[in-house]
């Protein structure tokens, strides 16, 4: 009985997966869209930067490790990174792109106390959810993102690198 | 949970990633609460930045009837909304003070220290 609830549910994630990746066949590059997340209510309360970030809404203010039993005991580049990568982000260069059906974050961190992510949408420039605040495309200085290397990020002064998320290999909580 | 029961949560809006720090008012807190609320002069609203410290908020999950029913407090002016109504006023009474002690005695003076550094540093 175990063994054959067992092959279902094998089954069940290699059709989700299948779907995944034959919707990903017209993927493109999330939309800035902050209509889908500034509700001033659940959908922005309980979505942060990370959920953002990655365009998932889990409505669970998802940490970097959650899902993967590897949350971070300390905040640091390092630290956030391994865990992100663990849920299945993958580094990349910063001036690079990333791969079909998947697009490009940063992480930045306030050594000690917080990390912050910010995405890259489909016209090229960034946008970021700070919190449980509204999402925006503007820096703390009130200027477009075009880089998050040189935007005003505040207290989050420790910019750690880029990665890619890809549709059907992340998974957040 | 009993009808009766006092739930008023104070939380400081301060991270991005990491859940904001959060910690109940005692009865004798919202009284304290109630009375700094008195007389209020009338003030414009603030923008606090996207990134850094954001205010101190009050959030009236029972509906106590002694407070109304979201308050937010950020360089020192004061965001409450009751019944769906927001008005703003000046923080005459430093609640904005009074509510980030609280915070302080729970570890996060630090934090507040640094994050509220910046959050003077823009816009």
């Amino acid at each position: 009985m175990k063994r054959k609830v067992f092959m279902w549910k094998k089954l069940i994630d290699w059709i989700k997966k299948l779907w995944c990746n034959i919707l990903c066949l017209c993927w493109k590059p999330p939309k800035y869209e902050p209509e889908k997340w500034n509700d001033n209510n659940g959908i922005q309360l309980n979505n942060n930067c990370y959920n953002y970030a990655c365009n998932i809404q889990t409505g669970t203010y998802a940490q970097p490790g959650q899902a993967t039993g590897n949350m971070y005991s300390s905040i640091g580049c390092n630290e956030v990174s391994d865990d992100a990568v663990s849920d299945g982000l993958t580094k990349q260069d910063c001036d690079q792109t990333c791969p079909n059906c998947c697009h490009k974050v940063a992480l930045v961190v306030a050594p000690g106390y917080d990390y912050h992510w910010y995405r890259q949408d489909d016209n090229g420039m960034w946008s970021h959810k700070p919190g449980g605040t509204p999402a925006t495309n503007l820096d703390n200085s009130g200027n477009p993102i075009n880089d998050p290397r040189t935007a005003d990020r505040g207290p989050y002064t420790v910019f750690c690198g880029c990665f890619c998320v890809c549709k059907c290999k992340v998974k957040i909580t | 949970m009993k009808s009766n029961e006092l739930k008023i949560e104070g939380m400081i809006d301060i991270f991005s990633g990491r859940p904001n720090p959060k910690w109940p008012l005692s009865n004798e807190q919202v009284d304290e609460l109630k009375t700094k609320l008195g007389k209020l002069p009338m003030a414009k609203p603030v923008m606090p930045p996207g990134l850094g410290y954001r205010g101190v908020l009050v959030t009236n999950l029972s509906k106590d009837q002694r407070i109304p029913d979201g308050i937010k407090v950020y360089n020192s002016i004061l965001t409450i909304v009751d019944s769906g109504r927001t008005s703003y006023y000046e923080d005459v009474n430093n609640i904005e003070e009074w509510l980030l002690e609280q915070a302080r005695k729970l570890g996060y003076g630090d934090a507040i220290k640094k994050f509220r550094e910046w959050s003077h540093k823009s816009i």
